[in-house]
């Protein structure tokens, strides 16, 4: 699939999507109007903290929402020159696993205690090719040997339980990879995972990526871990984009009000403070959005203007933009 | 130099697997042979990753589990679940916890006047007026609105629920408090807000913290003195600047190395392979030896798979360790088989 000519593509483009939840208190507008973009080959990160929509966009991309009153209300989502929010339920089960991968934080929870790995991992292969047994078994310990599981041979027979935590999340990355997708969704694939074991985890995506050319959206509430895997980073913000860019410039040069405070906010090595920036307040009622910022409340920049107006986007002069009163003006 | 105000002396716990589906019986060695000194208004943290016994150690401290083997000494007398009557019970007031959950370490079923009240009743015999006065002026010390006093947990916000944990600890007016992974459940812009509210609390009463926790960077702003864990032992225990700057121990360095920078152009350092050592199936010798880069480094010796360098380096001054055979100045240990200094290293 990965064509050398396409390579600086857009593979993914998210447009204005909005991704309800209709609550006995009323709508939760869990996804509020977010906009990015995932190039072929690139690692894209989406930022935010618990809330801020990032799990809902990634389900809404693969049209897999949690519950029956979620709803994507508006928007486009187009992946490979095709809008996903448009394409019959039978078209997205071929995407889904096959052309998309997605894999969740929580490893123990994504594979099934009762069947092998081998089958588990073998499942997407069975389900979208036309593969003999022996070119699943194949296939499948070429993709355990890929994740470095060691003496995968032997080893696809075991079930999940008989692995530590970081083989089994590298066991649900294998799930996803054995169909070449082009666009793997990892929902904060590290946060269940000790320090040296999400290293391992980072450099072994990195080595895949280099290898088959795979675009990865990659979600986070890590600051460190946006650093060393993205090439460009989406900060949200109660369901919308409110910064994008190169991940240097977001990290070095931060623009938005949020980013600047989650920067400051966070302890780093090497970098002692006195005391941390402490951003005031908690994130606000997701179905009680104002006309405004829903930074308002907790900006140290704002004005009168951000009360009622979301400011649209202002370019950061390097491909990314940010949502700002106080940048725009 | 002053008193420790916590000491531990070579804390052991071992837990039996029962031999029922896993068949074996095996003894897994949770925490084996920790010695660390808590000094008074000082915070040391014990970081680790899963697996290593830091929570299993903050247990033992907080006398929930009774250790295997070992001591906890309080302002000097020793402490134990079976001790003396009168020594644990100033024990019980002085020492304190808040845990990672505020929804799972506070009662959901108790207002927060009544959760706060609870030892104020036990220990001090208060109530009425003076009681509901304390209650009030606690919550004001954590930064909630005394006016909600009334409310149960679950309607409190995650940063909020940890501030009433830290009321309910405080409440006693303890002196040292035991804090594991007192922010690990929060989001990151409440992180800093419980961070900074321990660092005040800690200037204005004078507290002492034994801090548990994975997270480095924090650990690295809260600390003083900070303890390595690794598969049960303390490998290195130093004050928290030395650690960050000159770290000593392999692992150590490996820890830090796989910290994932904020600066997208300072990558990754060595990565250490393999997997956190099993403690039902430790590895002989020092148990970090299998994932070394050390090891390797200085040619394989024998040393590393036959002499557990935490016994053979033991000493006297608890305030300062490098269990490596290789590493850190001060060898007091007389192991025949290991070179006389790290100097030597080199010619192995």
């Amino acid at each position: 699939m990965s064509d050398v000519t396409r390579s600086s593509e857009t593979l993914l483009e998210v447009v204005d999507l909005r991704t309800f939840i209709n609550t006995r208190q009323g709508v939760l507008k869990a996804v509020d109007g977010a906009s990015f973009t995932v190039r072929r080959g690139e690692t894209v990160g989406l930022v935010g903290e618990s809330g801020s929509g990032k799990t809902m966009t990634c389900l809404s991309v693969m049209r897999l929402l949690p519950v029956a009153s979620a709803e994507i209300v508006a928007g486009e989502v187009w992946f490979d020159g095709k809008n996903l929010l448009e394409a019959s339920e039978a078209e997205m089960r071929r995407v889904r696993g096959r052309d998309i991968a997605l894999i969740m934080q929580d490893a123990l929870a994504a594979l099934s205690p009762v069947l092998s790995i081998g089958e588990q991992v073998g499942e997407p292969l069975r389900h979208h090719f036309s593969y003999s047994a022996a070119d699943v078994r194949r296939r499948v310990i070429e993709v355990l040997d890929a994740v470095k599981i060691p003496r995968p041979s032997e080893r696809l027979g075991e079930y999940p339980h008989q692995f530590s935590g970081g083989m089994r999340q590298r066991i649900v990355a294998a799930m996803g990879l054995g169909t070449s997708p082009s666009l793997m969704l990892a929902d904060e694939p590290t946060t269940a995972l000790d320090v040296t074991i999400q290293a391992q985890f980072i450099m072994l995506i990195r080595e895949v990526q280099e290898s088959t050319g795979m675009s990865v959206l990659w979600v986070t509430h890590d600051l460190g871990v946006v650093a060393q895997t993205c090439d460009r980073v989406n900060v949200m913000y109660a369901g919308r984009v409110v910064e994008s860019g190169e991940v240097r410039r977001i990290l070095k040069k931060p623009l938005h009000p949020y980013t600047i405070a989650l920067m400051e906010s966070v302890p780093s090595i090497g970098t002692k403070r006195e005391k941390l920036y402490q951003i005031p307040g908690q994130a606000p009622d997701l179905r009680n959005l104002g006309a405004g910022c829903p930074f308002y409340a907790r900006c140290p920049a704002r004005m009168d203007i951000c009360e009622n107006e979301f400011p649209s986007a202002t370019d950061d002069g390097a491909g990314g933009f940010v949502h700002c009163w106080a940048v725009s003006q | 130099m002053t008193s420790p105000i916590l000491e531990a002396r070579g804390l052991v716990k071992h837990f039996t697997l029962s031999a029922g589906m896993l068949g074996t019986g095996a003894t897994v060695r949770a925490v084996d042979g920790v010695s660390f000194s808590v000094e008074p208004g000082k915070t040391l943290a014990i970081v680790g990753e899963s697996g290593s016994g830091k929570t299993t150690t903050a247990r033992l401290v907080l006398l929930l589990e009774e250790p295997t083997g070992g001591s906890i000494h309080y302002q000097g007398e020793r402490v134990s679940i079976d001790g003396d009557r009168e020594v644990l019970k100033r024990y019980r007031r002085s020492v304190q916890a808040v845990f990672q959950d505020p929804y799972s370490s506070l009662s959901p079923r108790m207002r927060v006047k009544d959760i706060i009240a609870e030892p104020l009743r036990i220990h001090n015999d208060m109530s009425g007026s003076e009681l509901e006065d304390r209650v009030a002026e606690l919550l004001e010390e954590v930064g909630v609105s005394p006016g909600r006093a009334k409310n149960y947990p679950h309607q409190f916000s995650g940063g909020q629920a940890q501030r009433i944990a830290i009321a309910r600890a405080l409440a006693l007016r303890p002196q040292l408090i035991v804090l594991d992974e007192p922010v690990s459940a929060l989001d990151m812009s409440i992180r800093a807000q419980i961070l900074n509210l321990l660092v005040g609390l800690q200037a204005r009463f004078g507290l002492s913290y034994l801090l548990i926790s994975h997270d480095l960077s924090m650990v690295e702003h809260m600390s003083h003195d900070v303890g390595v864990m690794y598969a049960g032992q303390l490998v290195e225990l130093t004050d928290a600047e030395r650690l960050y700057s000159d770290p000593q121990h392999p692992y150590t360095e490996a820890l830090l190395a796989a910290v994932p920078s904020l600066d997208p152009d300072v990558p990754l350092g060595n990565i250490v392979g393999g997997e956190v050592a099993n403690p039902a199936n430790l590895p002989t010798g020092c148990r970090f030896h299998p994932r070394c880069p050390l090891r390797t480094e200085v040619g394989s010796p024998p040393i590393c798979e036959t002499s557990d360098p935490v016994t053979a380096k033991v000493q006297k001054d608890s305030s300062r360790l490098c269990a490596c055979h290789f590493r850190g100045s001060e060898r007091t240990g007389t192991d025949q088989n290991g070179p006389e200094r790290s100097g030597s290293v080199h010619q192995v």
